[in-house]
């Protein structure tokens, strides 16, 4: 049983809400939304977050505050047998981790390399802090020779195992708690500066437009509403295990329905506000026809619009360096806030089997640097992994909600969340979300993701276990994960509960 | 920017930000509840 609990509803809130909002706010909801054709993808972007979203938090929130353990734990504590599935979501979660913790550093970098920029245009010269700035270096020049240093993302993956490593040490009222306290409220600050920046700039009005303009035609196209579901089932972080973790830590009375929805739409404001912040101002320094394309553009990696138009196109506004700073720090907020909860959720599976926080993040954070250094230093395995295990988020969604038709959706219902601690009730809605609705969402957004590489991705090669972007390396990477733990599953049954082999829940 | 673009932005945001800030405000009345409850 875990000791410590969060000191107050608010200070679990700001941890859900840390955990939610991550890069993937600020990097890649912008992008997705041009990608999309602009205000129609709002439409099911914010459906879904009722729809896939918001019903998993809920499950989270009420496994974990039932079972009080980590992911492994607490399925293995609904049914034994679904032990496996416990382990499936918390590697998932911890694959990503390992990558995740890269993109951190990168994030690092340009927050100082944006730093180094505010300096020399106060005068500082170039040469007191090393490693240069972006500003005047070639579009994708910084980028290039920053990835391409090799030592480089592996330091600053380093700093972000470090950082993170060390407010899981903490504890969760010292650490998580105390640094959720500042990153949160410091982040809508920076996003409300950002935005209110941009939307001042002239000709910003055109990015308005782009952005809020309704072509209802549009809505009729199927790829919108996945993309949709995938950017929120993605973005809020639910089904990741992460929320559950934190439930580990909640108090008692505290309520389940209300806090899921908070962490939602606060996951989906942030969202709102990085895009007001990108969007109007790739419109006001570019021609329309350009700054689709460029609010568009994937670029290596992912990092297109982020990391390589982003430096240029602030250069060409009044107070750029300050602007750029600004933004790099929150998308650091945002990556480390969410790091923390990914850090946190490999603490406390190895914590139940035994060991102390100090150990337990002596062996999580250990494996996330080692097991980082491959998306380090290979972009085509942090490609890989990317496709893998975001994929597999969408298996771990599904699994929340067998694990919970399994142990019976109205008894879950019953006793976690339509009852005096809570301050909504939700009513037999739950039943039909999780029996029905999440089930039929996942196989629509599988069948697609898989559709999408046989015909475009690999259309020659997607069954190639060994390829990128294929089927093949997803049913194999998840396949052997679930060997691994199904092998295991006896032995990791009676390391946690001491009772080997029975099928009681 | 077209009025039919502002209307869209004043119901995307308003159901996005006002759905947060309403949330906010109902968990602090809940909780003053709570607290007043507890004694």
């Amino acid at each position: 049983m875990a000791k410590e609990t969060f000191t107050s509803r608010w200070s679990l809130l700001l941890a859900a809400l840390g955990m939610a909002i991550g890069t993937g706010n600020i990097w890649r909801f912008p992008r997705v939304i041009a990608q999309n054709g602009g205000a129609p993808f709002l439409i099911p972007w914010l459906i879904f977050l009722f729809l896939w979203s918001i019903p998993l938090l809920i499950i989270e929130f009420g496994i974990g505050k039932k079972t009080r353990m980590g992911t492994i734990g607490a399925f293995g504590s609904l049914n034994r047998r679904h032990t496996w599935m416990g382990g499936f979501v918390g590697f998932c979660t911890l694959a990503i981790t390992f990558y995740y913790c890269v993109v951190t550093g990168w994030c690092f970098r340009y927050t100082f390399a944006s730093l180094v920029d505010i300096l020399r245009g106060w005068g500082v010269p170039g040469g007191a802090l090393r490693g240069g700035g972006l500003w005047g270096s070639e579009r994708a020049s910084f980028w290039t020779s920053f990835n391409a240093s090799g030592w480089q993302p592996v330091l600053f993956h380093l700093f972000g195992v470090l950082a993170g490593s060390y407010i899981i040490y903490r504890g969760v009222v010292n650490g998580i708690e105390r640094a959720n306290r500042i990153l949160l409220p410091a982040l809508f600050v920076l996003l409300v500066i950002a935005v209110a920046r941009a939307v001042s700039l002239p000709g910003s009005s055109a990015g308005l437009e782009y952005l809020f303009e309704m072509r209802w035609g549009a809505l009729l196209d199927y790829r919108i509403w996945l993309q949709g579901l995938t950017q929120s089932a993605w973005s809020t972080g639910a089904g990741w295990g992460l929320i559950l973790t934190y439930a580990v830590y909640m108090r008692d009375d505290d309520d389940i329905v209300a806090n899921s929805v908070l962490a939602g739409l606060g996951n989906n404001s942030a969202s709102l506000l990085a895009a007001l912040a990108v969007i109007p101002t790739v419109f006001a320094i570019l021609p329309a026809a350009q700054a689709v394309e460029v609010a568009q553009d994937t670029g290596p990696l992912s990092t297109g619009m982020t990391f390589i138009w982003i430096p240029k196109l602030f250069e060409a506004i009044p107070g750029g360096r300050l602007f750029l700073f600004i933004f790099f720090l929150a998308l650091s907020i945002a990556a480390i806030s969410s790091l923390i909860s990914m850090i946190e959720m490999g603490t406390r599976n190895v914590m139940d089997f035994g060991l102390t926080r100090k150990k337990g993040i002596a062996v999580v954070g250990g494996s996330i640097f080692v097991l980082g250094l491959p998306s380090a230093l290979s972009p085509s395995f942090f490609q890989n992994q990317d496709w893998v295990w975001s994929l597999g988020l969408l298996l771990s969604g599904l699994l929340f909600a067998v694990s919970v038709i399994d142990y019976g959706a109205e008894k879950f219902r019953v006793e976690l969340l339509d009852n005096e601690d809570n301050d909504i009730r939700l009513g037999r809605i739950f039943n039909v979300l999780v029996k029905y609705v999440i089930p039929v969402e996942f196989t629509a957004l599988i069948v697609w993701w898989f559709t999408q590489a046989i015909l475009v991705y690999d259309p020659g090669r997607w069954w190639d276990p060994l390829r990128t972007f294929s089927v093949g390396t997803c049913v194999a990477q998840w396949g052997l994960l679930v060997v691994i733990m199904i092998v295991f599953q006896r032995r990791i049954i009676g390391l946690l509960f001491g009772d080997p082999g029975k099928g009681e829940r | 920017m077209s009025g039919a673009a502002v209307a869209m932005m004043a119901v995307i945001c308003g159901l996005v930000w006002g759905g947060f800030v309403a949330c906010i405000a109902f968990v602090m009345r809940r909780e003053r509840e709570r607290k007043a409850r507890k004694g």
